[in-house]
């Protein structure tokens, strides 16, 4: 299978073509277009194709990793939406759940709701907890919502009604009755997510709708410009929790794609990371305007909810944290003098002030520049120069304001860039028990391994793994990543009633479900994997134990039961053996795995440049002649004392003094802190 | 005296995701919504002496006064406390608070030595006394209000005895939620000691030990230098309990507080002496507020342990409202008086220092509860929450609407959850719209709920304040709205007391609205 994988950043836009039949890769970088992120997609599809020869229509799969939802979030700037919602009950998504985040906090406040108290509706239905209806919905209060709302013309409508998880025939009327005459994109809960607790439901459907009209007109305008380049290739988006979807099944599973953008990082940092057989990795994804940090202790967590910009997400997601620090990161001096450094940046139009196309401010790449860390002529291979003149003026304004050197300023903004990133490393580790300091720091993204020895210094961490191509680790990650799927139904039987087959019956169902989509984007039935997961709990708790079955298991009744006991054992240190046991939710999981690493065989590759020398300000301030290299030319297991810099076309490592390098046979660079 | 800083954080943060992880898995395992969805629980971990080292950051009032408990329990029955078993106490004379929160105490031993504690207090929907919920309107004994529970071993090789338990699960109207609810208190600390071994395997049992005086030592200096930032100041409040339930009115709480040379003194002498009614607030309960004001306002984000109330000195005299003598009622005293204890301190540093202090929040919890028989399954219920409001404004900051404020951080009672389990219907969830102070920055909105009851013969009891007084505002900014409680029977509404028990046939709907929170500074 030839497969590209296409990685969307705030600055650049990561393109990587594998071919099974070589075991070959390519990459590419163009910047990106953010007020059309498909157009930089595309110019980067067409460029690695013609660079590798090969034509639109040898390429089978598409990944594609998409920031359209995560930027729409953090800017507030989804759809208009509307809320149909039960009458009496409007401010649910506006009190949410009554608590504050920090007890301590006398000034808590909440994230303003999507959904302005104007533009939520009451409707007057009403269905008890047993899915009975006693207030039933009438047309003539279908009708005259259907007529207000096209007078007013929204843009996304979301309706939740109380218990449509038990009921849904309410929400599935005013949505008939909605499409027929409104153009608006409409979500109802009982799809998006049926599950008790009415916020969480709500408040999920309700991001459907923000996120919906722009993420689908994405994805469709993408399918199309696709189509024209590679008719016959299936085109993918890896969702938040690392799974696969089919870019033309997105309706109404947008708010899953919510942080797609970071999943292919993690991934592949991972990915990466266990190639040199590491427990522990701190993948560090630091690209033009964003760095993306996650802790991996044995394999990428997955958590089952998350909050991005604030608004609270109920679908599973890679754990990763995210901080505005970048190559492109503005550094400044606020009113008292205080330096700081993020997290508005630059971006790639206009870029840092060394970029030439009129940034007046001082950003991260200027301070590298001018420290002497990055070549001028050999940014992103040379496909950019920068002008080392434009960045000093940049830094003496830093500096001007400090009242201190230029070295000095320069210094200053990496320190400052440097905790920033430390702070939020702290966050996914020490904050959950772990010491970072047992952990490798896998760095990468343009930026990410130019400034890794100082992050790595500064929290006592001695080992680094920079990966063969550092700048498009996160496209890596989308090419390596399992074709997944997972699918979900609710089931809520009970030990003690005579419907326990409906559990088996769902598990084959979904399994091939996960089947048809893994089908559709393009796997082989017979290599397919599939998991089989229960939610279960004893009757009288509300929350459940997902418990893990074999595949097309015999007993699934009394196996499940089995393994429960003993996991809430496990777990908790008790099992109610007298207490009936509940069935909650029935998951498959469908995967295909990929099946060899495209990791290869690093081998040296003369370019006739011999290694040279260049002058680096160390800390301290002081200038020191350093040896430069090119990283395709260093030999297996060849040495490199630091300090020195490591050139690539699309990363530059920066190896501190007391830190050696070695270049490893799979491909990777490793830095260790030599002892004192 | 911190040898390694980062080992010390990293330490540090282990211990309070030790007591993290087990609120989550009380509340996993609960089967109360009280308790499940309310979150009305709290965890954590202390040394040999019962002092506080780590918290999970659940609910304020059970957090501070929980020491008193672990001690209780030390005090009491510590020799017999061995491996593998657990103390439970309720006792409000006895280091607890009021009797719905049990207090489930574990001991960890590292090679038979006793070296920690782990703990959990869980507020139970029922534990006895003369109405449902154990939160009557009107109780003038304590024994009025439920099973009282003194220290006693409840726990023998990891397993829950109900032999030991009998008294309460005869007292309580829902013996099979007791028993799934002090089940997931057992399952928490369990978790707690499972976690705390892997922390100590991870640095070695000596390096943990240290660390927890550490602790106390860092807590210590940062409260103390925290403090010392104010210098030298004086000042004093007093706002008043509107009833006691009891026919007693306006029940003054006053307090003198001063801060000189890094340390913080409280005097709640000139406060009401207990009172017949049941919001006499036991001393636990008391410091537990007095704990809860000083982190909030200097010291945030400093690990709170007993370190950081070393630094205050509490006077509170015996025999008074603020620290009764048995066999005094005390139900509304822990949820209700300690709201107004924070506002009084608060109140006596806005004299002082308007510009870190917010105005009063809506200074009650509103507790509802609803009991009787399900018609549905011929079994008892009982029905807990408590209802947020509006939280006062700050200097730059408006205050939030339909929120619990102070002493308690519970979550809401999803109408479907709260449907699924009791017989009620939420006919009205709503912000109420302008009930917040006005001022430059306006105050937080309450909340409007409307329960409709379903089954004949349930008893309805409220405990509530700022019903009458309203919640102040701070440097010209407005008063807000007072709460209001009511039933309505056929379309006839009919005003309920601040605190009261009445009885309800089908139909019946309970409407609380609870009061805003004050403005701050002229509009």
């Amino acid at each position: 299978m030839n497969v590209i994988g296409v990685d969307v950043g705030g600055t650049f836009t990561d393109v990587i073509l594998y071919v099974s039949e070589t075991n070959a890769t390519r990459v590419h970088k163009v910047p990106s277009t953010p007020e059309a992120q498909e157009r930089a997609v595309i110019k980067a599809i067409r460029e690695v194709l013609e660079e590798s020869n090969l034509e639109g229509r040898d390429i089978d799969l598409i990944v594609h990793g998409t920031t359209v939802a995560t930027n729409a979030m953090l800017e507030r700037k989804g759809a208009d939406v509307w809320l149909i919602t039960t009458q009496g009950l409007e401010d649910v998504i506006e009190i949410g759940r009554q608590n504050r985040r920090d007890i301590y906090d006398m000034r808590a406040q909440r994230t303003e709701p999507l959904v302005p108290r104007n533009r939520r509706i009451g409707v007057n239905e009403r269905v008890t907890s047993e899915g009975e209806v006693i207030t039933p919905l009438e047309n003539d209060e279908i009708d005259s919502i259907v007529e207000m709302l096209e007078s007013r013309g929204p843009q996304a409508i979301a309706i939740s009604l109380l218990y449509s998880f038990k009921w849904p025939e309410h929400e599935a009327r005013i949505m008939d009755a909605l499409r027929k005459s409104c153009k608006a994109y409409t979500v109802a809960s009982s799809q998006v997510l049926p599950e008790f607790r009415e916020f969480e439901r709500t408040s999920t459907t309700v991001l459907e709708a923000y996120l919906g009209p722009l993420v689908l007109g994405y994805l469709t305008r993408l399918g199309a410009e696709v189509r024209k380049v590679c008719p016959k290739a299936r085109l993918t988006v890896i969702q938040s929790n690392g799974g696969t979807l089919l870019s033309t099944h997105a309706e109404g599973k947008a708010v899953g794609l919510a942080i797609s953008g970071l999943a292919g990082g993690v991934i592949g940092g991972w990915d990466i990371a266990q190639s040199a057989s590491l427990e522990r990795a701190l993948t560090l994804d630091m690209g033009g305007t964003s760095c993306d940090i996650s802790a991996v202790v044995g394999g990428v967590t997955i958590r089952a909810d998350n909050e991005v910009g604030g608004l609270p997400l109920r679908t599973p997601s890679v754990d990763v944290k995210t901080i505005g620090a970048g190559g492109g990161s503005i550094a400044w001096v606020d009113e008292v003098g205080v330096l700081h450094v993020g997290p508005q940046s630059a971006g790639a139009m206009p870029g840092p002030a060394a970029y030439g196309k009129g940034g007046t401010h001082t950003t991260l790449t200027d301070a590298n520049l001018f420290l002497g860390r990055l070549n001028p002529y050999y940014f992103l291979g040379g496909g950019l120069s920068l002008d080392p003149d434009l960045a000093k003026r940049a830094v003496s304004n830093v500096a001007k304001s400090l009242g201190v050197s230029l070295e000095r300023a320069a210094l200053g903004i990496i320190r400052v860039s440097t905790a920033n990133m430390v702070q939020a490393i702290r966050e996914v580790t020490i904050e959950r028990g772990y010491d970072p300091r047992q952990f490798t720091l896998v760095p990468f993204g343009g930026a990410g391994p130019t400034q890794a020895v100082d992050i790595a210094e500064s929290i006592g961490i001695d080992s680094i793994l920079v990966p063969p191509h550092p700048g498009i680790t996160s496209a890596y990650g989308l090419v390596c990543a399992d074709l997944r799927v997972d699918v979900m139904r609710s089931v809520l039987v009970s030990e003690d009633g005579d419907n326990t087959d409906i559990i088996s019956t769902a598990l084959y169902n979904l399994t091939e479900d996960a089947k048809l989509e893994l089908v559709e984007q393009g796997a082989d039935p017979p290599s397919i994997d599939y998991e089989w997961e229960l939610d279960m709990r004893y009757q009288g708790q509300s929350h459940e134990l997902k418990v893990s079955i074999p595949p097309y298991a015999e007993e699934v009744v009394d196996e499940s039961i089995r393994r429960f006991h003993v996991q809430h054992k496990m777990a908790f240190g008790y099992a109610l053996l007298d207490t009936p046991i509940e069935w909650v939710t029935a998951r498959v999981v469908g995967r295909l795995p990929h099946a060899e690493s495209i990791l290869h065989r690093y081998q040296r590759q003369s370019t006739g440049i011999p290694p040279r020398t260049r002058n680096v300000i160390l800390e301290g301030g002081k200038e020191t002649a350093v040896e430069v290299f090119r990283r395709e030319e260093l030999s297996v297991d060849q040495q490199i004392r630091g300090p020195s810099v490591i050139e690539q076309t699309d990363t530059t490592t920066y190896i501190g003094p007391d830190w050696i390098g070695t270049q490893r046979r799979n491909g990777n660079l490793t830095l260790r802190r030599a002892e004192r | 005296m911190i040898e390694d800083p980062v080992l010390f954080e990293v330490i540090s943060s282990s211990l309070v995701s030790c007591a993290r992880e087990m609120t989550i898995s009380l509340r996993r395992t609960a089967f109360s919504p009280n308790i499940k969805e309310r979150r009305d629980c709290s965890c954590a971990i202390f040394d040999r002496t019962g002092n506080l080292v780590a918290q999970s950051k659940d609910i304020p009032v059970h957090l501070g006064a929980m020491p008193r408990s672990v001690k209780a329990c030390i005090q009491d029955i510590g020799e017999s406390l061995t491996e593998g078993r657990m103390a439970l106490v309720n006792d409000p004379f006895r280091g607890g608070s009021h009797l719905p929160d049990i207090t489930l105490v574990a001991p960890v031993f590292h090679e038979g030595d006793l070296v920690a504690f782990a703990a959990n207090r869980a507020h139970h929907a029922d534990v006895g006394g003369s109405s449902p919920g154990s939160m009557p309107g009107l109780s003038i004994n304590i024994h009025e209000e439920g099973a009282v529970i003194s220290p006693r071993i409840v726990v023998e090789n990891s397993t829950l005895m109900r032999e030991a338990i009998d008294d309460l699960l005869s007292a309580t109207r829902t013996p099979r939620e007791r028993l799934g609810d002090l089940s997931a208190q057992m399952a928490a600390n369990n978790v707690g000691l499972k976690r705390l071994a892997e922390v100590a395997v991870a640095h070695g049992w000596e390096t943990l030990l240290r660390s927890f005086e550490e602790l106390r030592y860092y807590s210590r200096k940062r409260m103390h230098s925290a403090l010392s930032k104010l210098g030298k100041l004086e000042a004093s409040f007093t706002d008043y309990m509107e009833s006691d339930g009891a026919g007693s009115r306006d029940i003054p709480l006053s307090a003198r507080i001063s801060v000189d040379d890094g340390m913080g003194y409280v005097d709640f002498t000139g406060s009401s002496m207990q009172v017949e009614g049941n919001i006499n607030c036991p001393l636990a309960s008391t410091l537990s507020a007095v704990y809860y004001v000083f982190i909030a306002l200097f010291g945030r984000d400093i690990p709170t342990n007993e370190g950081c109330w070393s630094v205050l000195d509490v006077e509170v005299p015996q025999g008074s409202l603020l620290n009764p003598r048995y066999p005094a009622a005390v139900s509304a005293g822990n949820v209700e008086t300690t709201q107004r204890i924070v506002d009084v301190i608060l109140g006596a540093f806005a004299e002082v220092k308007p510009e870190i202090i917010p105005a009063a929040s809506q200074g009650t919890m509103n507790n509802l509860s609803i009991g009787g028989t399900d018609h549905r399954t011929g079994t008892s219920f009982s029905f807990y929450e408590t209802i947020g409001g509006g939280a006062g404004a700050s200097k730059g900051t408006y205050g939030t609407s339909g929120i619990h404020s102070h002493m308690t951080n519970t979550l809401n009672t999803p109408i479907e959850a709260l449907e699924m389990s009791y017989p009620l219907r939420v006919l009205k969830y709503a912000i109420r719209r302008n009930s917040g102070g006005r001022g430059g920055w306006t105050g937080g909105d309450g909340i409007v709920r409307e329960i409709e009851i379903l089954t004949d013969g349930c008893t309805i009891s409220i405990q509530s304040e700022r019903r009458q007084r309203h919640p102040w505002g701070v440097n010209g900014g407005e008063e807000a709205k007072t709460g209001n409680n009511s039933i309505v029977f056929h379309g006839k509404e009919h005003s309920l007391e601040a605190k009261s028990t009445v009885m309800g046939p089908s139909g019946t709907i309970v409407r609380i609205q609870t009061p805003g929170g004050g403005g701050w500074g002229p509009s």
